[in-house]
């Protein structure tokens, strides 16, 4: 069965209003100055009517799901959780990790002497904190990276190390995610 | 009064209008757009932490102009390329030497006219040198070796001519009902008020005095003797002004920035300041023309002087009445420059053949119609008053 064509009816012939031009001008302006008396009214009386943020003294609060640079899962003791396996260097679409792994006495038998990400290459996929079994590589809510040289762009693991707290929600988040 | 008692009107007029309102009008440029879009505006700049709402942004925009890079193009007459910014801005800054912003005061035996220049052919003044500015305009667009800036150039020339025929038209009609061309005469009789009923008594009607026809009292302003050519005339002026919604000769989206797409620093700068400086004097001759120019309305000068006298003697009362007038012209000049931004915000800039249109088929015959419709009214009034 055919389907039921329907044909769209344009208005060519414009109402006498839209060819006169000046009644809608007017209506436009009636919005126009709306909009300038409510937010210059909201201005002296101290309630800001705007949804402006002013951005580096003011900051919203991004979303669990925003990812910002990665950034390294620190122990109690200073020490990243990572373990130097390798999965997020070969996981990384732009091969922006570089992992020099060594080996110790302690309980967890190998760390990254030299863990470094560099940020020029980074795209903030994501796809490193998948890959990490030990949640030692985690996106953080950092995107302030803009320098004047290429050198800062380059993060070392000192760099780069963060508390669970200053993670926040972001592990909670993560787990949730990848449980799925 | 010989000329030397002008020097210092000339002076306070010139402080407030390039000094104080060109400045500022960058100023009500962003906040107002701002305001009217939601959003905040300019208010980073600030001296010691002083932001004082966005207010030094002027003063920031004086200094980058002033210490950018001046460049001539390869090719470009260099004098005329100096030389056009100049004739641009300083029409629009002396067209306002005949623009009364007060009465006539007697205090301490000086008389004070507060108009620099009272000419007969006040208004045609203004006409005739505001259409010289368009020669900075054409000048700039020709010296720069540019083909976009020739564009524009033509384009200044093309709707700067458009326009001036249904400006000089629509202003007719104002002529007609104030039989003067004296902008300080159209000032006085503005002050008076007109019974909008009065025409039923004398028709006979109704008897003399009766309290409804006395009731609504409107003050002779132009606006409400000629309502059309007061909106005939605020397009074409604002046509004259070159900005959005009639910024053809700029055409962003067609000829990068038109006539001055050569120029930078306060060369740059003194095109912008021209056109914000042209705002103030529309505003200023609309005022004087439609708006009652200073007058307080159903307020005459002698009535408020007379009113004042009892307190401070008649001196003083006439100082007092000089500052009240001067205060109302300038806030009916904001009042307007607020509407023209206003319209400069809202309304999406037209086609080039739209402008066209607009002017030559809508403007001119309006304007010549108000002509006809004015000449026919004073005569029937005038049978109806005799």
């Amino acid at each position: 069965m055919p389907g039921k064509v329907v044909r769209v009816r344009r208005r060519e012939r414009l109402g006498l209003a839209q060819r006169l031009y000046l009644p809608n001008i007017f209506v436009g302006l009636y919005v126009t100055a709306r909009h300038f008396f409510r937010n210059l009214w909201g201005y002296i009386v101290g309630r800001k009517r705007t949804f402006v943020v002013q951005y580096p003294e003011e900051q919203v609060d991004y979303p669990d799901a925003f990812r910002g640079h990665p950034v390294l899962v620190a122990l109690e003791n200073g020490e990243p959780k990572c373990v130097a396996c390798g999965l997020c260097e070969f996981a990384c679409p732009t091969d922006c990790i570089t992992i020099i792994p060594e080996e110790t006495d302690a309980a967890i038998e190998r760390y990254p002497r030299e863990f470094d990400i560099d940020m020029s290459r980074c795209m903030f996929c994501g796809l490193c904190e998948e890959a990490c079994p030990e949640e030692a590589i985690v996106m953080s809510r950092s995107v302030e990276l803009a320098t004047y040289e290429r050198e800062p762009m380059l993060l070392h693991k000192k760099d780069l190390l963060r508390t669970e707290e200053q993670l926040g929600r972001r592990i909670d988040y993560m787990r949730e995610e990848y449980a799925r | 009064m010989e000329v030397g008692a002008y020097v210092p009107v000339a002076l306070f007029l010139f402080a407030v209008i390039a000094l104080v309102f060109a400045p500022l009008m960058t100023w009500v440029e962003r906040k107002q757009s701002a305001l009217m879009q939601d959003r905040i505006g300019a208010n980073r700049a600030d001296i010691l932490g002083i932001k004082a709402i966005g207010l030094l942004h002027p003063i920031a925009d004086a200094i980058k102009m002033i210490t950018k890079e001046d460049t001539v193009p390869d090719g470009g007459d260099r004098l005329l390329h100096t030389l056009a910014p100049i004739i641009a801005t300083v029409p629009a800054m002396i067209s306002f030497a005949v623009i009364p912003y007060g009465g006539s005061y007697q205090a301490w035996g000086a008389e004070w006219d507060l108009v620099v220049a009272d000419l007969d052919y006040g208004v045609l003044y203004i006409f005739a040198v505001a259409s010289l500015a368009t020669y900075g305009n054409v000048l700039a667009g020709w010296a720069s070796n540019n083909n976009w800036g020739m564009l524009g150039g033509i384009r200044v020339a093309a709707q700067m001519i458009s326009y001036e025929v249904a400006m000089g038209v629509s202003a007719v009609g104002v002529f007609m009902i104030f039989g003067t061309l004296r902008l300080t005469d159209m000032g006085f009789a503005q002050q008076e008020t007109f019974r909008l009923l009065g025409f039923v008594e004398h028709l006979g009607w109704v008897g003399a005095g009766t309290w409804w026809v006395e009731l609504i009292k409107i003050p002779m302003w132009g606006i409400f003797l000629q309502p059309l050519a007061f909106f005939l005339f605020l397009t074409a002026l604002m046509a004259e002004n070159k900005r959005a919604p009639f910024d053809i000769p700029e055409g962003e989206s067609e000829i990068i920035a038109g006539y001055f797409i050569e120029y930078s620093g306060m060369k740059f700068g003194l095109f912008y300041m021209g056109e914000w400086v042209e705002v103030v004097v529309i505003s200023g001759l609309m005022t004087a023309m439609f708006l009652g120019g200073w007058s307080i309305p159903y307020l005459p000068d002698d009535v408020l002087v007379e009113f004042l006298r009892h307190g401070v003697g008649l001196n003083m009362a006439n100082v007092l009445a000089m500052i009240a007038h001067v205060a109302t012209f300038f806030l009916k000049v904001i009042v307007l420059i607020w509407f023209q931004q206003l319209i400069r915000w809202s309304v999406p800039r037209f086609r080039y053949d739209q402008v066209m249109n607009l002017g030559w088929k809508i403007l001119l015959p309006l304007s010549l119609a108000n002509i006809v419709i004015t000449g026919l009214g004073i005569l029937i009034i005038g049978e109806i008053m005799n």
